[in-house]
């Protein structure tokens, strides 16, 4: 039984190794849905699942748009492209790249982000999310709105209310009364 | 005795939730990993995944590249695609090892990236018919003092428990790395690496690479010459492909690099003046951070 387990945690272990044999994973987080011409925070996170000297992180930045800040200091290529380039004592499993970036005044419902990083031996995509999505602006809510006469129908439903609760209270007072 | 019984299905199952969560959804059902196709071919390609595929983007990387190419970039207006289909046209490219990377959008705004596939591309006239064919995979060039990955592509014919792959390396380089992973390597600490592709069935197709360091006062245009054979039983041949590379373009300095110097490297590589080519730019400032950390 011990010996049939034993095999089974070997093979188990053999194919973990091989899954996990992607050196670095670059995971986008996208903070929030915005408007036009607001600004949207972006954050790369690098896992190092094997050791490597050096990894680039290039993001391409969508036509129209502004790169406002980076932390830490991404350097801008040409074709609306930047990149860090991470090494040393500061390429740690879990760094965060941070970024924002400003959006054009006017863009369509969604924008795609696209980047990919790179090591001495391999390169790939990097996951995670990547649409900005145009903020749905609310709704009025259906009881503020005016009608034709332009009377508003949510201070009538304050109204009837109140008059609901004071007849309540003259109701119940009345009734204590009678019981005295 | 009870409690190694439950801490050993606790690790399995453990290493099992590992398994899970990084295995991915998307999967290729063509082509096959280590899949091995001639110049000229038509390489079809069919990826499964359990979401409806938004877009995606496909990749290749083959030794003369210093980055992938997006061949593939598809977008679906409307949900209902979960199997991506394309092909890619192997005609006038170099053989040799070549990687495929992709990458899936769905369209709740999240990606899934499938495992990268390598694929040895061959030249049908130079794959002799005999048992089996081992082929070297090299670049074209190699900047003097840069690592380099030498690949060796492993294709039985026939069926075989044993194989041995020895390999010669040229003189006055430096080995830097030659795992590779489950196949036993030896290397005699000179110039010879032995690898031993071993099964209780048959061996299937492998590919294995290792490291080189070249020096840096190799002279422009001169040529490192690799030599090499295979063993079975009752036979042995050749290793054939690739057998040289030329020297040529950006020295890579030798240690000691300190960190002013890399400092100057980096400011350098930020203005795209380590090389014009942004790929060859990357993959300069990358050699020199490889050599400045084993300094």
């Amino acid at each position: 039984m011990l010996g049939k387990l034993f095999n089974w945690i070997i093979l188990v272990v053999c194919l973990s190794t091989l899954v996990l044999a992607i050196p670095v994973e670059v995971t986008r987080e996208i903070s929030n849905d915005i408007l036009p011409g607001e600004t949207v925070d972006i954050s790369l996170t690098i896992n190092l699942k094997e050791e490597v000297s050096s990894v680039i992180v290039t993001e391409l930045i969508p036509s129209g748009w502004e790169l406002v800040d980076s932390v830490p200091s991404a350097n801008k290529f040409p074709d609306n492209k930047i990149k860090w380039l991470v090494y040393g004592s500061s390429l740690k499993d879990g760094l965060i790249l941070n970024y924002a970036l400003k959006a054009p005044d006017s863009f369509s419902s969604e924008q795609e982000l696209e980047g990919i990083w790179k090591t001495l031996h391999d390169e790939n995509f990097i996951g995670g999310e990547y649409l900005i999505n145009l903020k749905q602006v609310e709704e009025p809510l259906i009881g503020l709105q005016e009608d034709d006469e332009g009377f508003n129908t949510t201070y009538m439903l304050y109204i009837f209310g109140a008059i609901v609760l004071v007849l309540l209270i003259v109701i119940i007072v009345l009734l204590a009364k009678k019981k005295k | 005795m009870d409690i190694i019984k439950r801490g050993l299905i606790f690790l399995l199952i453990f290493l099992l939730s590992i398994l899970v969560v990084n295995a991915g959804t998307a999967e290729y059902i063509k082509p096959s990993n280590l899949q091995v196709f001639t110049v000229g071919d038509l390489i079809e390609f069919e990826i499964s995944v359990d979401f409806d595929i938004k877009k995606a983007s496909l990749g290749i990387n083959c030794e003369d590249d210093f980055s992938y190419s997006y061949f593939e970039k598809k977008s679906f207006d409307e949900p209902g695609t979960k199997v991506f289909k394309t092909t890619f046209d192997t005609t006038g490219r170099n053989p040799g090892i070549c990687t495929f990377n992709s990458v899936f959008y769905k369209f709740e705004g999240a990606t899934d990236i499938a495992n990268i596939i390598t694929i040895a591309l061959e030249d049908n006239n130079e794959l002799p018919q005999g048992p089996v064919s081992v082929v070297r995979g090299l670049p074209d060039s190699a900047f003097p003092g840069s690592f380099v990955d030498v690949f060796l592509s492993v294709i039985p014919h026939e069926s075989f428990t044993g194989i041995v792959v020895r390999e010669t390396v040229p003189d006055n380089v430096f080995m830097s790395k030659y795992g590779a992973g489950n196949v036993e390597v030896i290397f005699d600490g000179v110039s010879l690496l032995k690898y031993l592709f071993m099964s209780a069935n048959d061996v299937n197709n492998a590919v294995v690479f290792y490291t080189l360091k070249l020096p840096n006062d190799l002279p422009s245009g001169s040529e490192l010459t690799f030599n090499g054979d295979w063993v079975i039983l009752e036979n042995e041949g050749e290793i054939i492909g690739d057998q040289t590379i030329t020297i040529e373009g950006f020295k890579i300095p030798s240690c000691p690099i300190n960190d002013i110097e890399l400092l100057e490297y980096v400011d350098k590589w930020s203005k795209l003046e380590l090389s014009q080519n942004e790929a060859e730019n990357d993959e300069i400032m990358m050699q020199i951070i490889e050599v400045w950390k084993t300094c």
